[in-house]
């Protein structure tokens, strides 16, 4: 199915949304048979899953020219422009559950933006996500509450934050093209979402017993050192990439374009 | 809110409304929320459940496999709607 949606700038937004959900999907597949619990296992695929059927929502106002296969398998790192944040390897737990959370923070705000647009369509399906978006909010916000209940639980809550909350930086920096656009788009400036965003994270962690730094906070909210929404990713999405594409696929695969 | 050790939680399922709630999985979870999280992702949600119950597996009485008083132990066939002749409806 091909869906028309209008301008470049719409276009260039509903990718990058599609491969935050894309790239955020694979991280989250990768906790599959190594999950903390079983039921925490089949929790992370199920969210997997839902990621994967968002990025195909988006995808599908994208794949005029090409497969919907081709826009999320065959596309090379510098293609892309997902947030660094979602590329990075989930090195703990802890990284899965913040990554969970300072994604779908700035998700809900974004999606909520696009729900309140003139785009019919656009509005409709972001509505759609917007319903599964609200398991992952709770899930991230049940397991934040239980993983400060242990010296070591909130050592290495602790620790993801201070990796990951500079890499959040690029969250809403997106190509001037459809900065430019954002009254169109979603109605308010995308600094202003980025604001509500931030203040939104600096409550969270402020309500939890962990010192964040003070340094990677205001790193949250500055200038991001990568920015993935214009093509500036890291050694990650590379990894990411490689990880899923097997060099010797047959030729009619239809992700055996990404070596091509 | 918890108090970091995991426990099993009996999760219950209404499939249908006005069906009573059955019995369908154990989670292993810290407390009843996190165990409710949980059994909305373990359960078959393609089926679309009404509503979940979870309750601590340690909470249920239970009688044992081999508990005399479950059963009769004298023939009280007699009792049973079975030996009635059908009316057909009509009384």
């Amino acid at each position: 199915m091909s869906v028309h949606c209008g301008s470049d700038a719409v276009e260039q937004l509903l990718l990058a949304l599609a491969d935050d959900e894309f790239v955020a999907s694979q991280r989250y597949a990768e906790w599959v048979t190594v999950g903390p619990t079983m039921e925490e296992d089949n929790v992370l695929s199920s969210i997997a899953q839902d990621e994967m059927g968002h990025a195909r929502l988006w995808y599908e106002f994208l794949e005029d020219d090409q497969s919907l296969d081709a826009i999320g398998y065959n596309r090379r790192p510098d293609e892309r422009r997902n947030s660094v944040l979602v590329e990075t390897e989930h090195t703990d737990f802890a990284d899965t559950i913040v990554i969970n959370f300072l994604y779908d923070t700035a998700e809900q705000q974004l999606l909520e933006t696009l729900c309140a647009g003139a785009h019919e369509a656009i509005a409709r399906r972001a509505n759609t996500i917007l319903t599964e978006e609200i398991f992952h909010r709770e899930h991230a916000e049940q397991w934040l509450a239980r993983l400060v209940s242990t010296a070591e639980g909130r050592h290495r809550l602790r620790n993801a934050f201070e990796r990951l909350l500079p890499r959040s930086a690029d969250l809403f920096s997106f190509e001037p093209a459809i900065t430019n656009q954002s009254a169109e788009l979603i109605g308010i400036p995308f600094d202003e979402l980025r604001d509500q965003w931030f203040k939104t994270v600096d409550e969270t962690i402020d309500s939890l017993p962990i010192e964040v730094s003070d340094g990677a906070l205001a790193a949250a909210g500055s200038p991001p050192e990568h920015n993935g929404r214009t093509g500036g990713h890291t050694a990650d999405l590379t990894q990411l990439l490689d990880s899923i594409h097997a060099e010797n696929l047959p030729k009619d695969h239809p992700a055996s374009g990404y070596h091509a | 809110m918890t108090d970091n050790t995991m426990q099993a939680f009996e999760v219950f399922v209404q499939w249908q409304r006005g069906e009573s709630h059955k019995h369908t999985i154990t989670v292993t979870a810290s407390d009843t929320k996190m165990a409710l999280s949980l059994a909305k992702r373990n359960v078959d949600v393609r089926n679309e459940p009404v509503s979940i119950w979870v309750m601590p597996q340690n909470a249920i009485g239970r009688t044992t496999a081999d508990d005399a008083t479950l059963t009769p132990t004298i023939d009280r066939e007699y009792r049973n709607v079975s030996w009635y002749a059908e009316t057909g409806g009509s009384p």
